[in-house]
């Protein structure tokens, strides 16, 4: 809260002459013309309260614009402070001063604290206090002020300007801010969860190569199953036809005189009388074939 | 002093949602790919399970066959036995239509690899097989 800071110090006004800064780093006493402020008395325990109420309670005082707020307890009375982040800082680069030549600044009001008499700040302006409140006044309305060494002032409650104030409300940045890192933390907690759980599935799958007996590539086992497959459907394609030509009902004087399998062909040589109903009853049945059929026995052919 | 133009840190936190975003959506990609990959191992090594358990069961299968060429009921069928390296070639020159069913079903209802067969009716009872089976 209280600053003694070997910087030297500069009281600026809107009619300070442009600095030509001597040294790198300045403290900054902002005059009271830059600033609005209010001695307030309110119900309230502490200052954090009071300053949630400062917009409304200066909004008939302040010109139109963006303001920052700032308020401390002095005795039982609030000092309450609204000030344009903005137009301070133009005014000090107008005088000469960067920001990066500003080390602190300060209200006048507070540097003032517990001096009595006026102070002569210029030939043309002074300070005068009046119910707590320092108030900046050309000098010739002032009785006797005093010269003073601002050099010797105790600095207290430095301020924190802010730069981008006008560009987006502190508050809405804060809370932007948050949401935004927010939902980075949820999407970035989720990926490390997806992660592990991609590294869990990783892992069963090459639990079922050691469990499964499985050949190391997609590509082996995909010739294996593939060569299995078209066993398995061979296979099964000689069972089925053969099962339906052996359980077929043949007509009265008919036998089958013989079964042949050869390569791809199955081969059934049928002894009849009455070949056209075999024929019939054959057609009947889920094979594809050709057929020959003679006067006494029919033969048909399936390609499997 | 803030020095930092809050609309800078603002993007950047943007960026970093977006960069968190399109990494979650990578990952998510990712455990797809391994959970899809994972379905078709699992499926490729049931399926070749289920097939290596019918056909690749040489050593069960000779010893089966033998036993059933040993049965009793086909002793008077007279099968023979010729065997060169995996093809094993099988024949009876008469078998009754009882120990013909017996031996067709026994063939058929088990996963013999067949390569060729004969079957020849000799009578209304008996006939003739001639079979080869190659592992």
């Amino acid at each position: 809260m209280f600053t003694k800071s070997k910087l030297p110090t500069l009281y600026v006004d809107k009619d300070t002459p442009s600095i030509q800064p001597l040294q790198e780093r300045y403290n900054v006493i902002l005059s009271p013309s830059l600033y609005w402020v209010k001695k307030l008395t309110l119900p309230m325990r502490y200052a954090r309260e009071v300053k949630k109420l400062l917009p409304s309670i200066f909004e008939d005082l302040l010109p139109e614009g963006n303001y920052s707020y700032y308020v401390y307890k002095h005795e039982d009375a609030y000092i309450a402070f609204a000030y344009d982040d903005r137009e301070i800082f133009s005014l000090l680069e107008n005088k000469g001063l960067s920001s990066n030549s500003v080390a602190k600044i300060f209200f006048a009001q507070n540097v003032l604290e517990g001096i009595t008499h006026p102070i002569a700040i210029s030939q043309e302006e002074a300070l005068f206090e009046k119910e707590g409140i320092w108030l900046s006044l050309p000098r010739n309305w002032v009785e006797s002020p005093q010269e003073i060494d601002i050099e010797t002032l105790e600095l207290k409650h430095p301020l924190t300007l802010s730069t981008f104030a006008h560009i987006i409300d502190p508050k809405i940045f804060v809370r932007m801010s948050a949401i935004v890192l927010l939902f980075t933390v949820l999407f970035v907690g989720e990926s490390f969860f997806i992660k592990h759980q991609t590294e869990t599935i990783i892992e069963e799958k090459n639990k079922l190569f050691e469990s499964y007996d499985l050949k190391a590539t997609s590509m082996q086992n995909n010739a294996m199953l593939k060569k299995y497959t078209s066993m398995h459907e061979k296979q099964t394609k000689i069972r089925s036809v053969t099962a339906q030509i052996l359980s077929l009902k043949l007509p009265p004087q008919s036998f089958l005189k013989h079964l042949e399998l050869k390569g791809e062909n199955l081969v059934a040589e049928f002894a009849t009388n009455d070949a056209k109903k075999l024929l019939d009853s054959i057609k009947k049945l889920d094979f594809k074939h050709t057929a020959d059929t003679k006067t006494d026995s029919l033969r048909i052919e399936v390609v499997l | 002093m803030n020095r930092i133009n809050p609309l800078y840190l603002l993007a950047f936190f943007f960026l970093l949602c977006i960069g968190s975003l399109y990494s979650l959506t990578h990952a998510k990609d990712a455990r797809e790919s391994a959970r899809k990959s994972y379905e078709e191992t699992y499926s490729l090594a049931h399926d070749l399970q289920g097939l290596r358990n019918v056909y690749d069961q040489k050593e069960q299968q000779q010893k089966s066959l033998s036993l059933l060429l040993d049965h009793p009921s086909l002793r008077s069928a007279n099968f023979t036995k010729e065997q060169k390296n995996t093809l094993w070639h099988v024949r009876s020159t008469r078998l009754d239509k009882k120990q013909l069913d017996m031996f067709l079903g026994k063939i058929l209802n088990a996963g013999y690899p067949l390569k060729g067969f004969s079957i020849e009716r000799l009578d209304n009872e008996n006939a003739t097989i001639d079979m080869e089976i190659q592992w």
